[in-house]
């Protein structure tokens, strides 16, 4: 091959990512470039730890990474209003939704730093816990609730939860020895984490938050390509790579609930979701706060969010 | 030379002494986390003293109880295989050692480098810490320092372990 | 130069430079900086040692290693660990072996509780080395119980390399858990047959105790009762919920430095403990830092891979292919450390084990035991290095000459473990 390309992502090897997004992913360069582009994969941060993900592809650790915008804080504050309460009911729908703003060009300064591919979303992340059944943000009082990022720790102090960060795979040992009392995760996260062994009560609070992804590249990797060879990176960025990392999502939180119900666990549906008006005020209230915050930093936060609600209940739903 | 590696030494001696404020730090904010949510649970809520972010302080205090005790340490807390140079002379010994410390020299420097870049690129990109919110551009700045002694600390053992006959005792 | 040949070069290189007294840290940060930019390119292999470095040192779960080395200084400040000692002593009165035995038995519990092979072996060394030595053991002896000891916590729950195997294969934890009991015990008792047949075989490498009475035995038991008390004070805090086994580690120092207090430790003394304490962390943390960037320039090297793929062309019959995944995981335990290497081998080598019919629980655990080996096989073994940074004064090679015994014992253990598999997933 006259290119290697080392792909570098968080996810387990066997991961159902892995086999439905990024091995495809591969195949496709590989295929469409006639073996010029050689795609290494480099699974379970084997090339960057998750927090330094983003920056490998800045640095040319990698030359393409996989990772949450969430695990470095502030640093996509406008992706990130994608992940508030209200926006997303499936990984189709944010993924949709957080495409198209990056397409129109909202995020741009966001990514100035390197090249992305395509954006996606997980499905509605659920609250999960060992011991207590959560019907109403009242049960969560005092509850503590691992959480992925600063933002969804927001909304789960905003719901009166105790937010704790921690590694998601220490948090079957945490939840096994009680240490949290819960976990805030998609469906999705419950199987590969294997928490749905530990915590029989699930609560689906539809809409209640999601986390975003991005596929991205690195700048010079890019550059350095002859106008071929870009092309092909071209037809393989974009909205249909979203759609197809969507699609995983999806059918891995189908899975994931299924295995819930098949181990005889009680799920709990929260009829209306966010809109519910024992959970509304208080997740309202934590959209709010993200934004005026956002605001005060002179970024278009309203903007973005008023475009994410309509695009939500418009062209993605 | 000697006068300047040893006020140099006492520098990185303070450091090292800053490195054990953070260590016990490290043990106290773990305390504090521990008790707070022990009380929490105990009172059933009553006793809210609990805080968010004691992981995020532990780490921290980690980073910088090693990156402050790395300078000190270079040339004299190192694990070395003795097995094969045992009949070495001693000053050979001490060339060998001498251009090891040099590498690390080399490293520290390219550490250093490497953190000093990324503190703009950590204020231009406004990354914070998950829970309390600190720049992260701060802790590239201390990064940076802590590299940069080691570079100088590494660089100055390897002068005097060339240029003085007896290994130099500069504790 | 192929990428693969570039791999073996450095890896070769650094064996030489450790040969010639290059700090270990050093030979592994050096090499791996210098592969990783021959492989990748320098503008990013300096990138790295920047983030690798950072990541590392933040990293939460490394956080145990010097709490637990301060509560292992704190407990010998306060005069616990002569107890413990002059304790077991008593108890095994005559019996050569006795206090090797102790040795082995504390570090398994240890470990299994910390979770941290490393931190067990730079605490438990510094509890139990001297008084060893005090107490006419050979150097070989002690620095092998207690470098072998600290490996037993990897199997025994809870631990972090099951649960890893886990989330990499998809294997339920709750089941890797319970298949890791029996075969974390069984290293145990191996351990403790191997400390006995060394005691009976060289006489010389231990000298008995003075031969006790019960009375004298039950009355010299008060001894173990300070050092017991943390340890039960640990175990339940973790079992109930109370703190997590990372944060055990700093509620255990703290429980060591009050009763250290108690005794009338001065304030001199205190800052020795520190000092004590921010020596053997600057070393075990060099050779972290060292280690996390040859394991980058590891990845890049795509070693692992070019192995199994030698492995799957050669077309085997199940238990051949078994037999070269071990090697293989012998061999890099040899250079690698062992989380690594679960990361970058299993996700490679569970398809063949897979394809040739295994049950995956099972070879989870005997991956696991194999990559355990790692910590303490010659030429980098972590475990022995964090001892020597206790004991510079012990050689390396009369180190090394002490754990052999040990590592004969796990391949029994492996090799009972092959034959019956009922001793991993008989629980199941
Ligand atoms: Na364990
Ligand atoms: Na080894």
């Amino acid at each position: 091959a006259d290119y290697t390309l080392r792909f570098a992502h968080f996810f387990p090897a066997v991961a159902g990512q892995q086999k439905d997004i990024f091995d495809k992913w591969a195949e496709a360069i590989e295929t469409q470039s006639n073996g010029r582009i050689e795609v290494e994969m480099y699974p379970s941060s084997t090339l960057a730890k998750p927090p330094a993900l983003y920056d490998a592809a800045k640095h040319r650790i990698a030359d393409v990474v996989v990772t949450v915008q969430g695990y470095t804080a502030n640093r996509f504050p406008l992706t990130q209003i994608v992940e508030l309460p209200g926006v997303v009911q499936s990984a189709a729908q944010g993924s949709c939704v957080l495409q198209s703003i990056y397409d129109e060009g909202f995020l741009d300064k966001e990514y100035r730093d390197t090249k992305p591919l395509f954006l996606f979303t997980h499905g509605p992340g659920g609250i999960h816990t060992v011991d207590k059944e959560i019907n109403s943000p009242e049960d969560l009082e005092g509850l503590r609730i691992r959480r992925p990022t600063a933002v969804v720790a927001k909304i789960l102090e905003g719901l009166g939860a105790q937010p704790v960060g921690m590694p998601a795979p220490d948090s079957y040992q945490s939840a096994q020895r009680g240490v949290i009392d819960g976990v805030s995760l998609p469906w999705e996260g419950q199987y590969t984490f294997r928490l749905n062994e530990l915590t029989p009560h699930h609560t689906e609070v539809g809409g209640l938050y999601t986390l975003s992804f991005v596929a991205t590249m690195n700048k010079s990797f890019y550059n350095k390509l002859p106008a071929d060879l870009k092309k092909v990176i071209d037809d393989n960025s974009g909205m249909d790579w979203a759609k197809i990392a969507a699609a995983s999502f999806d059918r891995l939180d189908a899975e994931g609930r299924k295995q819930a119900l098949e181990m005889g666990h009680k799920i709990n549906v929260i009829e209306g979701g966010a809109e519910n008006p024992r959970w509304k005020p208080v997740l309202y209230q934590a959209t709010e706060d993200y934004l005026a915050e956002l605001e005060k930093k002179r970024l278009p936060a309203h903007k973005v969010y008023a475009r994410a609600m309509e695009l939500s209940q418009t062209t993605c739903k | 030379m000697n006068s300047l590696s040893r006020v140099f030494g006492k520098l990185t001696l303070l450091m090292h002494w800053i490195g054990g404020v953070f260590l016990i730090g490290m043990m106290f904010s773990t305390l504090l986390d521990v008790i707070t949510r022990g009380l929490f649970s105990l009172t059933d809520g009553a006793v809210d003293w609990t805080f968010i972010g004691g992981v995020e302080l532990v780490k921290y205090f980690l980073l910088f109880t090693v990156l402050f005790i790395l300078p000190h340490s270079v040339s004299r807390s190192q694990v070395i295989v003795d097995l094969f140079t045992d009949h070495f002379s001693e000053r050979k010994k001490q060339l060998f050692e001498a251009f090891y410390m040099l590498c690390f020299a080399f490293l520290g420097g390219a550490m250093s480098y490497s953190f000093y870049h990324l503190i703009d690129e950590a204020a231009m990109s406004y990354e914070t810490t998950q829970d309390l919110l600190i720049p992260m551009t701060y802790f590239y700045g201390v990064a940076t320092f802590a590299t940069a002694m080691l570079f100088l600390s590494a660089l100055l053992n390897a002068f005097s372990l060339v240029f003085t006959k007896k290994k130099g005792d500069d504790a | 130069m192929s990428t693969t040949a570039i791999g073996l070069t450095c890896i070769a290189v650094m064996l030489v430079m450790i040969a010639f007294r290059a700090p270990i840290a050093l030979s592994m940060a050096a090499m791996g900086f210098i592969g990783f930019g021959s492989i990748v390119a320098f503008e990013p292999a300096i990138s790295i040692l920047g983030s690798g470095p950072f990541e590392t040192l933040s990293n939460y779960s490394f956080s145990p290693i010097p709490m637990f080395i301060l509560m292992g200084v704190f407990a010998s400040k306060a005069g616990m660990s002569q107890e413990l000692f002059t304790g077991a002593r008593t108890l095994f009165g005559s019996w050569r072996g006795g206090m090797g035995l102790a040795a082995v038995t504390s570090c398994g519990i240890f470990s299994a509780i910390s979770g941290s092979s490393m931190a067990t072996a730079a605490s438990m060394s510094r509890v139990a080395l001297p008084e060893m030595e005090k107490n006419g053991y050979a150097p070989t002896l002690a620095t092998g119980t207690l470098a072998a000891g600290g490996t037993l916590g990897i199997m025994i729950p809870p631990s972090i390399a099951l649960l890893l195997y886990a989330l990499i294969t998809e294997q339920s934890v709750g089941d890797m858990f319970i298949a890791g009991v029996i075969p974390g015990i069984l290293g145990l008792v191996l351990y403790g047959l191997t400390v006995a047949v060394l005691v009976i075989l060289y006489p010389n490498i231990a000298q008995p105790g003075e031969a006790t009475t019960l009375k004298q035995k039950l009355v010299g038991l008060k001894g173990l009762i300070p050092f017991t008390g943390v340890f039960v004070f640990i175990i339940g805090g973790i079992y109930s919920g109370w703190f997590t086994p990372t944060e055990a580690a700093a509620v255990g120092a703290a429980a060591t430095w009050i009763i250290a207090q108690v005794r009338g430790m001065n304030f001199e003394q205190f800052l020795e403990a520190i000092q004590e304490t921010l020596v053997m962390s600057a070393m075990i943390f060099f050779m972290i830092i060292g280690a996390e960037i040859f394991g980058y320039f590891l990845s890049v090297s795509r070693i692992s891979f070019t192995l199994v793929e030698w492995v799957d062309a050669l077309q085997l019959s199940p238990y051949m292919v078994l037999f070269c995944i071990l090697i293989l995981f012998v061999l890099l335990g040899c250079v690698m450390d062992s989380i690594a290497m679960l990361l970058l081998t299993v996700p490679v080598v569970y398809p063949l084990v897979e394809a040739a019919g295994f049950d995956p629980i099972w070879f989870g655990i005997i991956a696991v035991i194999t990559v355990e080996l790692g910590l303490i096989t010659p030429p980098v073994g972590m475990n022995v290095f964090v001892i020597k940074s206790v004991a510079p004064h012990i050689s390396i090679g009369a180190m090394y000459k002490g754990v052999l015994p040990f590592v004969i014992s796990d391949v029994v253990r492996l090799g009972l473990i092959i034959l019956f598999p009922a001793l991993a997933v008989g629980l199941l």
